[in-house]
């Protein structure tokens, strides 16, 4: 069987430049946790939203494992795309991955099945990149550090489950993980140490 | 980095393939530019790519042996530039040694083109024949001046007396 060579999409357009903007405003997202960053689109973006392959191309390499999940698996033009611009390899075990994606909710691992580093090295844990319906909607009050008083962000497509794992998760300070929610080309950033109450649920 | 992915499944029919490949692309490698540019201007005019890599310097290793045959070492660290190009559905890449930018883009965009049926044939015999040609008569006469520089020492034969 001969294998035809495959085709690869575009990536950042500017690959410098673009990923230095995009890691500026990760950083911006961390320190204020709940503040909408809007990132640079890279090209045609197989499966993944923008915001999510942009954090892939600037933060991922070779020495980063990632992890898919279910639905994004097995997606042969995501591998090719992964491989040909960030070279990151795609390991099976959620524990040993430093990347993950969360596309679908339904289907999604616990969130401490994750790796939540050890207590010497809570930088090891995996940050998650959770792709969520829309930031509008549900209405959640987040505070810790990086807030003065409070900030309020929305979110929707995000079950209870999730705000109870992640809850969960706190008292293990420094372990746990970081979690990076994005849509369309836009990112929210919820560090370990912000904690986040829901208001209100829209009708 | 195509050539190593499906080095086991490979039959001879796409090995040959890959060598193909492999001549033409050391061939664009090592001409230099201008004889590539004056090809391209016969296709700029209908020919369009989208650079999904746009040309990009860096460093790489090399690596030696002494007298071909010992441990390996670090000889010291080359300028390389890189840059793919996809020409509707072919990706082509171009690597070269050396710091130009124009030469690795064009040669991604030929190698796109020569994998293409309908262009292959007539790149081979306008572009890759002649430089070819021109890249083994530069050697040719290479090796010729140092030929002729050729000292030839004579030994006497011993007489070892019986």
């Amino acid at each position: 069987m001969s294998q035809e060579s495959r085709t690869f999409t575009q990536g950042f357009s500017l690959p410098a430049m673009d990923m230095q903007y995009v890691f500026r405003e990760i950083l911006k997202a961390l320190s204020s946790p709940g503040t909408e960053v809007a990132l640079r689109k890279p090209g045609d973006v197989p499966l993944l939203n923008a915001a999510s392959m942009a954090a892939l191309l600037t933060l991922t390499d070779s020495t980063t494992p990632l992890w898919l999940d279910e639905l994004t698996q097995n997606n042969d033009d995501l591998h090719n795309y992964l491989a040909f611009h960030c070279g990151v390899p795609v390991v099976n075990e959620q524990r040993r991955a430093e990347f993950a994606v969360i596309t679908a909710q339904e289907k999604r691992p616990a969130l401490d099945t994750f790796s939540l580093g050890t207590d010497e090295y809570p930088d090891q844990s995996t940050t998650v990149i959770v792709q969520v319906d829309a930031f509008t909607g549900e209405r959640f009050r987040c505070t810790g550090p990086g807030v003065k008083t409070e900030r309020n962000f929305m979110v929707s497509g995000l079950d209870a489950d999730f705000w109870e794992e992640r809850k969960a998760l706190m008292p293990l300070f420094p372990r746990g993980v970081d979690i990076l929610l994005t849509c369309g080309h836009c990112l929210i950033a919820l560090p370990r140490t912000s904690c986040v109450e829901e208001i209100s649920r829209c009708m | 980095m195509m050539a190593s992915q499906n080095s086991e499944t490979e039959t001879p029919v796409t090995n040959s393939k890959i060598q193909k490949r492999q001549h033409w692309l050391s061939v664009l490698a090592k001409s230099p530019l201008e004889p590539i540019e004056k090809v391209w201007a016969e296709y700029s005019g209908f020919v369009h790519y989208e650079l999904i890599r746009p040309p990009e310097i860096g460093l790489a290793m090399v690596r030696a042996r002494t007298g071909g045959t010992g441990s390996s070492f670090n000889l010291g660290e080359i300028t390389v530039t890189r840059a793919a190009a996809n020409v509707q559905d072919t990706t082509g890449f171009g690597f070269i040694r050396g710091r130009n930018k124009r030469q690795a883009e064009l040669m991604a965009v030929f190698d796109a083109l020569l994998q293409r049926e309908g262009t292959a044939e007539e790149l081979m015999r306008k572009l890759i024949h002649p430089l070819d040609r021109a890249l083994k008569t530069a050697a040719d006469e290479r090796s010729a001046k140092a030929a002729a520089t050729k000292v030839e020492f004579f030994t006497m034969v011993r007489g070892e007396a019986d």
